[in-house]
């Protein structure tokens, strides 16, 4: 089965510092695979090992992608083959991103199953492989918790809130996965050798004449509410007994 | 006021809901709405992306805030809240439980209710299975005792379960909890990428005050912390804070409540 897994490389959320003003910097930021990408990708390897087939990495983004360090991190997850497109594009909008991963996708050939994490870590709009199974009129499904081959194509185990669905569904199709479906391997040193190795295709994908939906006003850190900050150390009698007053007042 | 219309969408028996996307949202493109809304479920979150994708127009997901022109949600694992302005015609956006105040949920009299159902069949159902883990209503609680990682064994989740009962609040936890230690069900998990409350209430217990959790919390009215680490974060956040071991403190505090 040929799998593509298209994944987001986003700024370390430990880097962003808040200015006095409540607005972000990121100046300082390093740039890291999506943390719920590592399982789309993982469950790519996975399957396409099952399978006897392929999984290529597809990721859009800015000059971060340029680096040779992310590049060779993405490529010694599992992916035989890295696709890249760079754009000083902002990618604010979800509906943006899949329009975008279509086009890059008419580059690439055809594929079995295209998948994605639950959401990207920095936006986290639970998106953008919906919009792009829509856009492709593929079958989609988000929150896939399992996934096998099966005759029909695939059979999965999707999450909602109070149940677990099992549904079967001919591919090619596309798929969001859980972040529960697997735990990400971490890879090896001969996996980061092996990386060193593989193919990272630069794709001429245009989507600048794409257009925006909405607008961004502002990135604004939280306004922490004022609190009491009453700290009790000692005895676990007296700390009780200020807790109990405490829930009486 | 508008027309008031209802029309229920039917999945059949081998489908799914969500592939009604398409005739829904053929019908929204004749009556261009300036605003689709949707429970930020799975369910919920599908069909919006499917409708927004149709309709090319933007979907916000998850708000918590929903202004005239405008919409608030948090980005960046909670390190931002991101106001974002709706420029499409149709804007669709999908809502958290909790963030409207609850009415008594009658439908309009005067509602004319239509049967459709059109579904894309490709997508086949085999079974429903019941998923594991009660039902909780954490996010409409008045209390919520909040279980984070720092405790050492499964069966200590009987313990917070003593005490909320006891408080007559709902239990939920931070990620790792419900994640890594599968010791409470996901759907109870608080934080930027689970539950965001806004209770009366949070005892929080063993939870350290990690961002992508607080951002879950921080609205609460009263917030108690209980920890043994006296520099953990979560001491700059709360009202009242007991630095301490939960083993001590637990027990007591429930046989005190008893």
């Amino acid at each position: 089965m040929d799998i593509i897994a298209c994944i987001k490389v986003v700024p370390e959320e430990q880097d962003i510092v808040t200015l006095p003003n409540n607005e972000l910097s990121f100046d300082k930021v390093q740039w890291k695979i999506g943390q719920y990408d590592l399982n789309a990708m993982e469950a790519g390897k996975q399957l396409a090992k099952k399978t006897g087939g392929k999984m290529k990495v597809l990721t859009i983004g800015g000059d971060a992608l340029s680096k040779t360090k992310i590049r060779k991190d993405i490529l010694s997850r599992g992916a035989d083959e890295l696709n890249i497109v760079v754009t000083d594009k902002k990618l604010s909008d979800s509906l943006i991103t899949a329009k975008a991963i279509a086009e890059a996708l008419k580059e690439m050939g055809s594929f079995d199953l295209l998948l994605f994490g639950t959401g990207s870590s920095d936006i986290y709009s639970q998106q953008t492989g919906n919009q792009v199974g829509a856009l492709l009129d593929l079958p989609v499904l988000n929150e896939v918790n399992a996934i096998e081959e099966c005759e029909a194509g695939l059979k999965v185990e999707r999450m909602l809130e109070n149940e677990v669905e099992i549904l079967e569904l001919p591919v090619p199709a596309v798929l969001s996965v859980t972040s529960e479906i697997n735990t990400p391997t971490i890879p090896g040193m001969r996996d980061i050798m092996a990386a060193g190795k593989k193919p990272v295709n630069e794709l001429s994908a245009d989507i600048s004449s794409i257009s925006e939906y909405s607008e961004v006003v502002s990135d604004l850190a939280p306004v922490q509410r004022d609190r009491q900050q009453k700290i009790v150390k000692g005895e676990p009698e007296e700390m009780v007994e200020a807790l109990i007053q405490f829930l009486n007042s | 006021m508008a027309r008031r219309r209802s029309i229920i969408f039917r999945a059949p028996e081998s489908g799914i809901i969500e592939d009604n996307a398409r005739v829904i949202a053929d019908l929204l493109q004749a009556q261009a709405p300036e605003l689709v809304l949707l429970s930020n479920s799975t369910r919920g979150r599908l069909l919006a992306g499917k409708l927004g994708a149709y309709l090319d127009t933007c979907v916000i997901s998850g708000i918590s805030e929903l202004n005239e022109e405008t919409t608030r949600r948090m980005v960046y694992g909670g390190a931002a809240f991101r106001t974002q302005k709706l420029t499409a015609k149709t804007a669709v956006v999908t809502c958290s439980a909790g963030i409207f105040e609850v009415s008594d949920g009658q439908a309009s009299p005067d509602a004319a209710v239509e049967t459709m159902s059109a579904a894309d069949t490709r997508i086949r159902k085999v079974e429903t299975q019941a998923k594991e883990g009660v039902s909780s209503n954490i996010a409409m609680a008045k209390k919520v005792v909040d279980m984070g990682r720092g405790f050492k064994e499964e069966k200590d989740v009987e313990m917070c379960r003593e005490l909320a009962s006891l408080l007559g609040a709902e239990l939920g936890c931070s990620r790792p909890v419900a994640e890594n230690n599968g010791w409470l069900p996901k759907s109870v998990y608080i934080g930027v990428t689970g539950i965001i409350l806004k209770p009366e209430l949070i005892i929080a217990l063993c939870v350290s005050g990690q961002v992508q959790h607080m951002v879950g919390i921080n609205q609460a009215k009263k917030i108690v912390a209980i920890n043994k680490d006296e520099r953990a974060p979560i001491f700059n956040s709360c009202d009242l804070g007991l630095v301490g071991d939960i083993y001590q403190i637990l027990p007591l505090l429930i046989e005190k409540l008893k």
